[in-house]
């Protein structure tokens, strides 16, 4: 078989193996004389080995692990995932703890500063005494 | 006292029995047995290690929610690929930025040495990096539809039936698309 080039429909017939007899050792033959057709054949084989042997090394155990928990979750929802008594019950001590916990934390908070209120109190009173002494003196000093 | 079997050591279509009767552990061996070659295919098809993932996953939970409708006619794992297949392409067309390949995960790091040609390119110039390259971004490039038949074809070895099959599409359809993918990629080629 002559040929120019391998058209396209001939290269994907030879790649695809479609071809067999007169057609397929034309082509062969054709491939021997033609080194454009041959480096793309080339080049695109090439390409596709190179592309069948990369792939991520994967975490199989993980990957499984977590559809396994997937599946898991789906089943708890299917069924309702029913809610024990005793989770019910842990919730609402848990709340009654934090309350009480808060109230005495407000109490304490409360008695806190009317201790600190006290002992502003009394600072501001030291403080005018100290006010008032230093005045008194000054005015005995402009008196003299 | 006769000894129940491991599911790791059960073929896929007791495990499928059991996992259709509500036996998790059969569907898990199913799952890590064909994991690895569901990853690469998802991979290959998003282009991030990430997203492939997710999309294997999804795939996985689907066939347990729908392996009632499975009637083990096709082995366990063509199944599964059709399902993935689904996914991803549901992820692409969602992506909306079609023309974008991930090159730098799907870089490795042989992958700036040269590559050897097969036969019958083997005694000539070897596959160099930026031919490589070139033809990467010009598959990187094709429409969704034509890249995932490059794939299903070149790479995951599907006959033209099979992925008419897993796409829905009639053969010819495939073989056009094919075809095209092809003389795309070799027309970058020549332009690059």
């Amino acid at each position: 078989m002559r040929m120019e080039h391998l058209d396209e429909k001939l290269a994907n017939a030879y790649l695809d193996g479609e071809l067999s007899g007169e057609e397929l050792a034309g082509i062969e033959e054709h491939l021997k004389t033609c080194p454009v057709c041959r480096q793309w054949l080339g080049i695109y084989r090439g390409f596709l080995g190179s592309l069948t042997g990369e792939a991520p090394q994967w975490d199989v155990d993980a990957f499984t692990a977590e559809v396994r928990g997937k599946l898991e979750l789906a089943r708890e929802k299917r069924h309702g995932a029913a809610t024990p008594w005793w989770r019910g019950a842990a919730v609402a001590a848990a709340v009654l703890v934090v309350l009480a916990g808060g109230g005495e934390l407000y109490r304490a908070r409360l008695a806190y500063h009317k201790v600190l209120d006290r002992e502003v109190a009394m600072a501001v009173k030291e403080h005018q005494a100290l006010r008032l002494g230093e005045l008194s003196g000054l005015v005995g000093e402009v008196r003299e | 006292m006769a000894r129940q079997r491991e599911p790791a050591n059960l073929e896929d279509r007791e495990l499928v029995r059991r996992a259709k009767a509500g036996d998790q552990g059969a569907f898990s061996a199913l799952v890590e047995r064909h994991a690895s070659k569901a990853l690469t295919l998802a991979w290959r098809m998003l282009g991030s290690q990430h997203q492939a993932w997710d999309a294997a996953q999804e795939a996985y939970l689907s066939a347990w929610r729908n392996l009632g409708q499975f009637r083990e006619e096709a082995e366990f794992y063509t199944w599964l690929r059709r399902i993935l297949v689904n996914v991803c392409l549901h992820e692409l067309r969602q992506r909306k930025r079609d023309n974008l390949v991930y090159l730098d995960e799907y870089q490795h790091p042989g992958e700036q040495q040269k590559i050897d040609g097969g036969d019958p390119g083997r005694d000539f110039p070897s596959l160099a990096a930026e031919q490589r390259l070139a033809l990467k971004k010009a598959l990187g490039a094709l429409p969704v539809e034509h890249r995932v038949t490059f794939w299903l074809h070149e790479v995951e070895g599907l006959n033209y039936e099979e992925i008419a099959e897993v796409l829905g599409i009639p053969e010819g359809t495939v073989k056009s698309r094919m075809h095209t993918a092809r003389g795309l990629l070799r027309k970058a080629l020549e332009e690059g």
